[in-house]
């Protein structure tokens, strides 16, 4: 993965395979470059079993797999960068992943196309919502696709259209905190 | 954590997209790749140009879905074109810059783009 919201759209996907209706992504970054991220889902959950073994490359739920290579490459990024990564999960309930980094580290991802993966998201399952709270020095924003979905159903929007809403709902979002770019 | 009452609303909400979801395979949908090994091989763009063509020609009858890892990750991007009754069609190595192409001759034009196809892409 080459940044940081490949492994957004990756690790959201996984609660979306898990059931999840909705998925809570939260994005702090502090002043000092201290980068802390949740993913937290409404999904299936895991067992004990899993849980213990979620980030080893070669265990995997997927059938006829072998290799499951997503949280694996997630906790290796955030060691790198003088971070870590935490899964918590309860069965049938849900499954919450933390990861923490160093921004000043030199192995520190980029945070990469934020919107980009947050517009896939959207559209990615039409049955899981997604929420996206981030929080920089700048100040704090909030994406929220029942938000924008109940907006433009009120205004009629075609599916065609709530494309550009949701695009121009989340470019405002991320503008505000993330200054120019997300890069 | 959410409610339980919370979480129901949900579910009721979800359920009239999740039938439509099973009615998505009698009409024609494009299937990207999105598992670990697609997104490093850049699929997210490929999605996002999918939407953005079908939005920007008011294709509203077009659907995008998603799927994991299909076990040939050396062929990622892959991209899926399913049209009801015709055999489905599997692009690899997909870019943004394929997908108008892709969307002009094959989805509106009924002719599948031979040479980026999954067949012979491999000879």
């Amino acid at each position: 993965m080459r940044d940081l919201s490949q492994h957004i759209l990756d690790l959201a996907q996984n609660s979306m395979t898990a059931g999840a209706t909705l998925v809570i992504i939260r994005l702090c970054i502090e002043e000092s470059g201290t980068l802390g991220m949740t993913i937290a889902d409404n999904g299936r959950g895991m067992s004990e079993a899993v849980l213990h073994h979620a980030a080893d490359p070669f265990v995997t739920t997927k059938q006829g797999r072998r290799i499951g290579l997503g949280l694996s490459l997630m906790q290796a990024n955030a060691e790198r960068a003088g971070g870590s990564m935490q899964v918590q999960s309860t069965e049938g309930a849900g499954t919450t992943l933390t990861v923490t980094m160093n921004r000043n580290h030199i192995d520190c991802l980029p945070l990469g196309d934020l919107e980009g993966t947050l517009l896939a998201l959207s559209f990615a399952n039409p049955s899981a919502e997604i929420r996206f709270e981030g929080s920089t020095a700048k100040g704090a924003c909030v994406y929220d696709t029942r938000k924008v979905k109940q907006k433009s159903q009120e205004q009629n929007t075609s599916a065609a259209r709530l494309m550009a809403a949701m695009q121009q709902e989340l470019h405002q979002s991320l503008n505000s905190i993330f200054g120019g770019g997300t890069t | 954590m959410k409610s339980v009452a919370e979480l129901e609303a949900l579910r009721q909400e979800a359920l009239p997209h999740v039938a439509m979801r099973h009615e998505v395979h009698d009409a024609l949908h494009v299937v990207v790749g999105m598992g670990t090994c697609g997104i490093a091989a850049g699929a997210r763009p490929v999605m996002l140009k999918f939407l953005e063509e079908f939005s920007s020609r008011n294709m509203d009858h077009v659907t995008v879905a998603i799927s994991g890892c299909a076990g040939m990750c050396e062929y990622e991007p892959i991209v899926e074109v399913n049209d009801p009754g015709k055999d489905k069609v599997t692009y690899v190595h997909v870019t943004p810059e394929m997908v108008p192409r892709i969307v002009e001759e094959h989805i509106i034009g009924g002719h599948p783009v031979e040479a980026w196809q999954l067949k012979t892409a491999k000879a």
